[in-house]
């Protein structure tokens, strides 16, 4: 199991969807920690708290965007634990999970 | 020479078009002219956040357009708080002018004002840090989550699908500027971009959305605005792309006496915490979008 306390490891000023829309959106958060996590085929524990927040275009992108390059919603839903204060966070990551519509190959 | 206002207000309708009729002559002046330009705030009397910040982003704009090649002078205006205001705010540094002033009044020392290009959530901090421990979690998370949704907007909506109708043809500056202060026991955060505005980006951004307004034959601005942060923020089962501007308006649920105003092109759109959205048109464009949360705040008494 691999722990990632998104405060410490990736910033506390998450915000954007994109790479380009700056150092730490959403697509760079999916790409940098999700990804090698998931495809170590780990359990991932992720600490939400600590940052200033977290906007709907970073989390979509983040969580949502693993469904639209392939991976099974089930699976994230099983490998991924969310902790954090507010519940209506992890809810909300949840949800873009459960709406995101796969990309076809 | 450039007469700056008397007052620099976008809100009272008369103010609002003496301010953009001066920053046309001002785009005119340092867009397209290009050549030497003196600033006379000699008149100028009163500064609201919205017309201020408007003020800013232009003239900061307008000195990139150019690469800094025009020389721009200034007459300081005759007002002191005015002129400790545009201090604090920067301008003089910005234009290079040393002027001999203190800001020190109580109601200019908490003007803060910052700008970038990019979804930088740390710029946060540098007009809002200082109030930690006078806001709740909820609300500091809240306004960050709303700054930063505007400042995606910009990169992905405002500036990506249509010119500035600004004749100055200036390409892609997807640039946005913000601005706090606290008065009267109230904060005031503005956010400003000088992209197409969102009733000329909906068609491309959103079109499902905008056959729907054509259908019902809406065509100002303030109703298209309207409509658009009610979409977004009814957006939970829909398409995954298209909320920031409902987290935006978000921002004051449950903050009693607390109020947002979005101003975009022509239109105008408030939202008061307990009351229902109120639309308004103007004559004339901001050629942009401006969004203002004015949150009640009482300072805690230091133990």
């Amino acid at each position: 199991m691999i722990t990632i306390i998104v405060a410490e490891q990736f910033s506390r000023y998450p915000a954007g969807r994109f790479t380009k829309d700056g150092p730490f959106s959403g697509e760079s958060f999916r790409t940098k920690h999700l990804v090698p996590a998931l495809r170590g085929i780990e359990n991932i524990v992720i600490e939400l708290d600590g940052v200033r927040g977290y906007g709907s275009s970073f989390l979509e992108e983040a969580f949502g965007g693993l469904v639209r390059l392939g991976f099974l919603k089930n699976d994230l839903k099983t490998k991924i634990a969310l902790h954090a204060k507010n519940k209506s966070l992890t809810t909300e990551i949840l949800e873009y999970i459960e709406k995101a519509v796969p990309t076809s190959a | 020479m450039w007469t700056a206002p008397k007052v620099f207000g976008l809100i009272d309708p008369n103010e609002r078009k003496l301010l953009l009729i001066s920053l046309k002559q001002l785009r005119q002046q340092i867009g397209v002219e290009r050549k030497t330009i003196t600033l006379d705030f000699t008149e100028t009397s009163k500064l609201w956040s919205d017309g201020t910040l408007l003020f800013l982003a232009e003239l900061k704009r307008l000195i990139k357009i150019t690469n800094g090649d025009v020389d721009i002078l200034c007459i300081q205006p005759k007002v002191d708080k005015v002129a400790q205001a545009f201090k604090q705010l920067g301008l003089f540094d910005l234009l290079g002018i040393n002027v001999q002033i203190t800001p020190e009044d109580d109601d200019v020392v908490n003007w803060r004002f910052a700008c970038g290009s990019q979804v930088i959530g740390e710029k946060y901090e540098d007009i809002l840090q200082e109030y930690d421990g006078n806001i709740t979690e909820i609300l500091q998370t809240s306004l960050y989550t709303g700054i930063t949704e505007a400042m995606a907007n910009v990169l992905n909506h405002a500036y990506k699908v249509l010119k500035r109708e600004d004749g100055l043809n200036a390409g892609s500056i997807a640039d946005w500027w913000m601005f706090s202060k606290y008065q009267n026991s109230c904060l005031y955060v503005v956010f400003c971009d000088l992209g197409a505005g969102i009733p000329r980006t909906l068609p491309a951004t959103r079109r499902s959305l905008w056959n729907k307004i054509m259908r019902k034959g809406i065509k100002n601005d303030g109703e298209v605005i309207r409509h658009a942060v009610k979409d977004s923020v009814s957006r939970t089962k829909k398409s995954h792309r298209g909320k920031g501007l409902g987290q935006i308006v978000r921002v004051i649920d449950d903050i009693d006496g607390s109020e947002v105003l979005i101003l975009s092109n022509s239109g105008a759109y408030t939202l008061k915490s307990d009351g229902v959205p109120v639309c308004r048109n103007y004559n004339d464009s901001i050629l942009g979008t401006l969004i203002l949360w004015n949150i009640p705040l009482e300072f805690k008494e230091e133990s």
